[in-house]
């Protein structure tokens, strides 16, 4: 270029600067450590620095099998281990020296590859924490070990406001927690174990310290019911003894999922997805019923964009299609039993041909009406008699009369009764769709014999009538009669080899026995779960209605009811709350209001955190007990029923703990243990000269279990105990081979029981508060509070319905701590359809208010306008807006913490969601299964 | 060149390589196209290059701008189809993409994306305390971000030249030099070309224009001084 051609050239270009605003993509970069970079530029397989681990992953709940590949010590790269089911299909054989398996890589979903982000999170908590302030003030001090577990065993004036009793003041079997109510147990129960994400093997390990060493009921107080327990407690009072159904799905031809995201989580998020694009690419069809246009609506055959919560009207819709159609499996449904039912080969059978008795609820037992029939009948009518169900081949579908003067009908009858009532346009108007929608997908659902499914999950039963609805869903398969037959509804899966033993093949039986001196926990948990009121003296003295919500049918508990009942008090006073790995504040609808059942040390006088950051929930601890990451740490995870092979991954330490003053939950217990004195633990903690002094006396003993395997003969190969457990460990687990998934016409590992369209159980217990009787048959509840009531959504000052999901780069509250996932992130968080941003004059990315009747101040966010949502619904995904989690400093020593911003991004539904009006202090619940209610919070929307 | 025109030539690389960085990575505003399009900028960017392409392309947008033959719609849908949606005109913008598919014997047309060079650069511009926006690229070898990672890099030189830092503006040359010899030159004239062959606008045709002009005016002088 010559010089008059520059100079002209930088004339025009400074111009052109001065004209024409820029915006780049390049902004100042955040400091950060090395760590940040993730792998090393080499991805080495071999050498002698590298070393392969193969364990399990805990980024969400789906439990894949990662490898993990550790250079010079430092875990360096996350990809899915080949021997197991979840990562890869097929799966490598079980055989395959783990050498070789080297060269092989499973998938790894983002949140797994991110491992490495948290694990080396600078965020981390490094030594154990005493508040050195008022509880929740942010100020905190560093203690030593021995001060922590010598001030929590102890107790004294450990905060200048008086004497706080230590645990072993609290572990008192002999006196009653509340003289005036024996039935709660003894005062041991004011303890209460609060895990968040706990997992098999550690779960073991800590009701053996709380319910069998400390004797507290209230021994592992799990999240479930802020996940999905309703869809848990529903399938458990339809099957006996299953409670999660998959779709068989390689070998299916139509699946409708409600709610579910199968391409974006769920369990395991990974093989869902997989198998779906088999399923889609050998011409299956999918059918999506979600509010939003999720991952899996975008590649469904079709997209049914429902009102939320009334997921059982469209079920119960399809239902009278099908059954006016003649679209319904009649034979299976008149099969009265299970021999009747093997002519056709089924390994199930229902109850649709069993009588009930419609004076006291309960099915018509031959002793009734002076019938001669086994103890274990039912019973039907064929050819207009009475028979025991076992006597005869087929039974009739529909009879309404009287027996011996006792009026009854049969299930058939009452179902269709109940269906009924409605015509599908009136479904179809309560989802608010067009009444073909629900035609269409019936006729088609009813199109493909036993290769057709429906299946849910957390959508459906996070609502007030989660129970209900979960039941009815599971119903549509039985109408197919398709449960257990390959291409058909699975509700039992490989399931797992038991790793706490009590099978012939397993060496050690952990759950019965090696515990010298184990105690007898006894009385009511505090969130009052599988526990009757009118079994109280509460009831005795009250009647109804309770306090509080009791809730006999959720078996597993019923974690947004403890923090506010710690609050009342109700039904006695918890002393002590230990959490572990628990965000109770962040994690649960309106959970910013939980913290009020905490935060007072009058109400609760000592609150031990286990935590590896400084959680939302934490922060209101007294001492906070810094733990190790999934990648440090032990367990034995199960799969879900998608894995049609038995599958017992194992996760085990890839490195040494990171921060070198941090302890695995098993190391805190153990030594709490030993300092209390209690039973099961030292040198003789499982026995005589055999004991329980780290945690990898545990875990060898629970992999042993897997590697000799259930039955004789079962044993991986291996001369010793020793060999066997380095050959399941060398692999991550044990592995059925892929070939064993199915036998004939069924999956192999099938469940072979009953199926209840009626539930007797539930339609003979009283709810707690109104002392109604809950209902055994598919029923469309719309929302309710406590008391029974419809709440009142003031709709016209809060329009919108506000909705939550996972987007499959993030899971829970811990993702957020990974920059790469947040990278992945969209600024823009709060999603709304663009015909009601339009109206309230939102543009794409402007900041928002979201706010509720139970939270006016709301939460902030940027605007997401997109077409992708049914009008009317709001949706913010989860995982976003930490007010704490190492976004924002705290005082440590009297100085402050460094933070990293990006960790609070955004904003979440949760503190916007709906308090029940009558309690006032927990969200909307679900009697029956406990679920909290994530999707009936209506909201308003406003650009700031 | 004198100390003074060195500076300013400096600065002037550092705005015609933001200008591009920023219309190759966000979609153009109703204000830049109106910028663009009009007679004053046209004018400077006609300037910059004695190029009759360049010129042709340019008065061709503003022609249709000017009769109002253009709509900001069209122009963003244009940079959504070039940019971001792998679909028909995509031009695939990133330096992993284009790495040796035309080199002897490549058996694929576009390369895998996040490939080493995505960590390569984004090494250099921490190094220069900078990372991407990913909220608007995707990944850090984007054409987008390896532009306006040079128009930081020039600007930061004329910086010091100015304060007669030169130890730290010889540090800054040699980085500019290996930067669009590693990393920049090797793809993004074949990414120009691409950007020509698929754009469906006057604006992108003219953008692909200056881009191309201006990447052999780099090739010829880089870090002329």
């Amino acid at each position: 270029m010559g010089s008059n051609n520059r100079r002209k050239f930088i004339k025009s270009a400074l111009a052109l600067g001065a004209m024409v605003a820029t915006a780049g993509c390049m902004k100042p970069a955040e400091k950060t450590g090395d760590w940040i970079s993730g792998a090393p530029e080499v991805d080495p397989v071999d050498g002698d620095n590298v070393k392969v681990v193969r364990t399990v992953c805990l980024a969400c709940h789906s439990a894949c099998g990662l490898q993990v590949k550790v250079v010079d010590g430092k875990v360096a790269k996350v990809s899915g281990n080949p021997y197991h089911p979840n990562t890869m299909e097929l799966h490598l054989p079980y055989d395959t020296d783990p050498r070789a398996a080297d060269k092989f890589e499973g998938t790894a979903c983002a949140k797994a590859g991110a491992l490495v982000q948290t694990l080396y999170n600078p965020d981390r908590l490094l030594h154990p924490l005493k508040r050195a302030g008022a509880r929740g003030s942010g100020k905190w001090k560093t203690i030593t070990w021995e001060q922590a577990y010598d001030e929590i065993v102890n107790g004294g004036d450990l905060f200048g406001e008086g004497h706080v009793e230590g645990l072993a003041a609290l572990r008192d079997l002999e006196t009653p927690i509340d003289p005036q109510a024996p039935e709660l147990g003894s005062k041991a129960n004011s303890v209460v174990f609060m895990p968040g994400r706990i997992e098999h093997g550690k779960k073991e390990f800590t009701d053996r310290w709380f319910k069998n060493a400390f004797g507290t009921v209230n021994n592992r107080l799990d999240h479930t019911s802020i996940c999905e327990t309703s869809h848990h407690v529903g399938l458990d009072l339809c099957f006996d003894g299953s409670h999660h159904i998959k779709p068989d799905i390689m070998n299916a031809q139509y699946i409708i999922f409600f709610g579910t995201s199968p391409y974006e989580a769920n369990f395991p998020m990974q093989a869902l997805a997989r198998k779906l694009n088999f399923f889609r690419e050998n011409e299956g069809k999918l059918v999506i019923v979600d509010p939003r246009f999720s991952n899996s609506a975008a590649k469904a055959h079709r997209w049914i964009p429902i009102l939320p919560g009334t997921d059982a009207a469209f079920a119960m819709g399809m239902m009278r299609w099908m059954i006016e159609n003649d679209r319904i499996d009649k034979r299976y449904l008149a099969f009265p039993g299970k021999k009747a039912s093997a002519i056709d080969g089924h390994l199930t059978w229902c109850d649709a041909s069993h009588l009930v008795r419609q004076d006291n609820r309960k099915y018509l037992r031959p002793e009734d009406i002076g019938l001669n029939a086994g103890d274990k009948e039912f019973v039907v009518m064929a050819d207009g008699q009475a028979n025991g169900s076992a006597s005869v081949a087929m039974a009739d579908l529909e009879f309404a009369g009287d027996l011996n003067g006792i009026a009854v009908k049969t299930v058939f009858s009452m179902l269709k009764e109940r269906i009924f009532e409605r015509t599908v346009e009136e479904y179809a108007a309560i989802c608010e769709l067009d009444p073909k929608v629900i035609a269409q997908t019936a006729d088609e659902f009813s199109s493909y014999g036993r290769r057709a499914i429906a299946d849910f999950y957390r959508g459906p039963v996070q609502h007030t009538n989660g129970t209900y609805t979960a039941r009815t869903l599971g119903m549509l398969n039985f109408l197919l009669g398709n449960v257990s037959w390959k291409g058909g509804c699975e509700a039992h899966g490989g399931s797992h080899w038991h790793e706490m033993g009590g099978k012939e093949g397993n060496p050690y039986n952990l759950a019965k026995a090696l515990h010298p001196g184990a105690v007898k926990a006894k009385g009511i948990t505090i969130d009052r779960k599988k526990a009757h009121y009118e079994d109280s003296s509460e009831f005795k003295k009250n009647g109804y209605p309770a306090k509080r919500q009791w809730f006999p049918f959720a078996y597993n508990n019923v974690y947004q009811e403890v923090f506010p009942s710690i609050g009342a008090q109700y039904p006695y006073q918890v002393k002590a709350l230990i959490t572990y790995w628990n965000n109770v504040a962040y994690s649960s609808p309106a959970g910013i209001h939980q913290i009020n059942g905490v935060k007072d040390p009058k109400v609760l006088p000592l609150f031990i955190a286990i935590d590896y950051v400084m959680g939302e929930t934490s922060a209101w601890a007294d001492y906070i007990l810094p733990t190790i990451h999934i990648l440090e740490d032990w367990g034995t995870p199960h799969v879900a029923p998608t894995i049609l092979t038995t599958t017992s991954g194992v996760r085990q330490p890839c490195i040494p703990p990171v921060a070198k003053d941090v302890k695995s939950t098993e190391e805190i217990f153990i030594d709490l243990g030993l300092k209390m004195g209690l039973p099961g633990y030292g040198k003789d903690g499982f026995g005589p000269g055999d004991p329980l002094e780290k945690p990898e006396h545990w875990y060898h003993k629970l992999v042993a279990n897997i590697a000799f395997g259930d039955k004789k003969g079962d044993s991986v190969p291996g001369n010793t105990e020793a060999e066997k457990v380095k050959y399941v460990l060398d692999r991550g687990g044990r592995f059925e081979d892929h070939g064993k998934a199915h036998k004939g016409d069924h999956t192999r590992h099938a469940y072979k029981n009953a199926c209840f369209f009626y539930s007797e159980k539930l339609a003979t217990t009283r709810d707690s508060m109104t002392g109604e009787f809950y209902d055994g048959l598919p029923l469309y509840e719309p929302l309710k509070d406590a008391m029974g009531r419809p709440v009142d959504l003031q709709r016209d000052k809060y329009p919108l319905l506000v909705n939550t999901y996972h987007p499959s780069f993030h899971a829970q509250a811990r993702t957020a701590a990974s920059r790469w996932l947040m990278d992945l992130t969209p600024e823009e968080c709060v999603e709304m359809y663009a015909g009601d941003a339009e109206k309230l004059g939102i543009k794409h990315g402007d900041l928002v208010r979201v706010h509720s009747v139970s939270n006016p101040e709301g939460v902030k966010g940027r605007a997401f306008v997109t077409e992708a949502m049914r009008p009317g619904v709001v949706s913010i995904p989860h995982s976003l807006g930490h007010w704490q989690y190492g976004s924002k400093p705290f005082a440590l020593d009297g100085k402050q913490t460094a933070s990293r911003k990006f960790v609070g991004r955004g904003c979440s539904a949760n503190p916007v969601m709906l308090l029940d009006p009558y309690l006032k202090d927990v969200c909307l619940q679900d009697p029956i299964g406990g679920s909290s209610s994530f999707f009936d919070s209506y909201v308003a929307v406003e650009k700031v | 060149m004198e100390h003074t025109e060195s500076i300013d030539w400096q600065m002037a690389r550092s705005n015609v390589y933001d200008l591009l960085g920023s219309l190759l990575s966000v979609p153009p505003t109703d204000e830049a196209i109106r910028q663009l399009s009009g007679p004053r900028a046209a004018e400077s960017i006609k300037g910059l290059f004695d190029d009759p392409q360049l010129v042709e392309k340019m008065n061709h947008l503003v022609d249709r701008y000017r009769s109002g033959n253009l709509s900001t719609e069209a122009v963003e849908l244009d940079f959504e189809g070039l940019m971001r949606v792998p679909g028909a005109i995509y031009t695939h913008p990133y330096e992993s993409s284009y790495s040796g598919r035309n080199q002897a014997g490549a058996r694929v047309k576009w390369n895998c994306i996040l490939g080493h060079q995505a960590r390569e650069v984004e090494r250099r511009y921490r190094e220069e305390g900078l990372e991407p926006r990913y909220d608007r690229i995707d990944f850090a070898d984007h054409i987008g971000a390896e532009l306006t990672f040079m128009a930081h890099i020039c600007r930061k030189t004329a910086e010091a030249m100015l304060a007669e830092r030169f130890d730290e503006s010889e540090g800054l040359l040699t980085k500019q030099q290996q930067f669009v010899k590693t990393h920049l030159l090797p793809w993004a004239g074949d990414f120009s070309e691409e950007l020509a062959k698929k754009a469906e606008t006057p604006f992108f045709q003219a953008v692909a224009a200056l881009l191309s002009a201006f990447l052999r005016l780099e090739q010829r002088e880089p870090t002329v001084h």
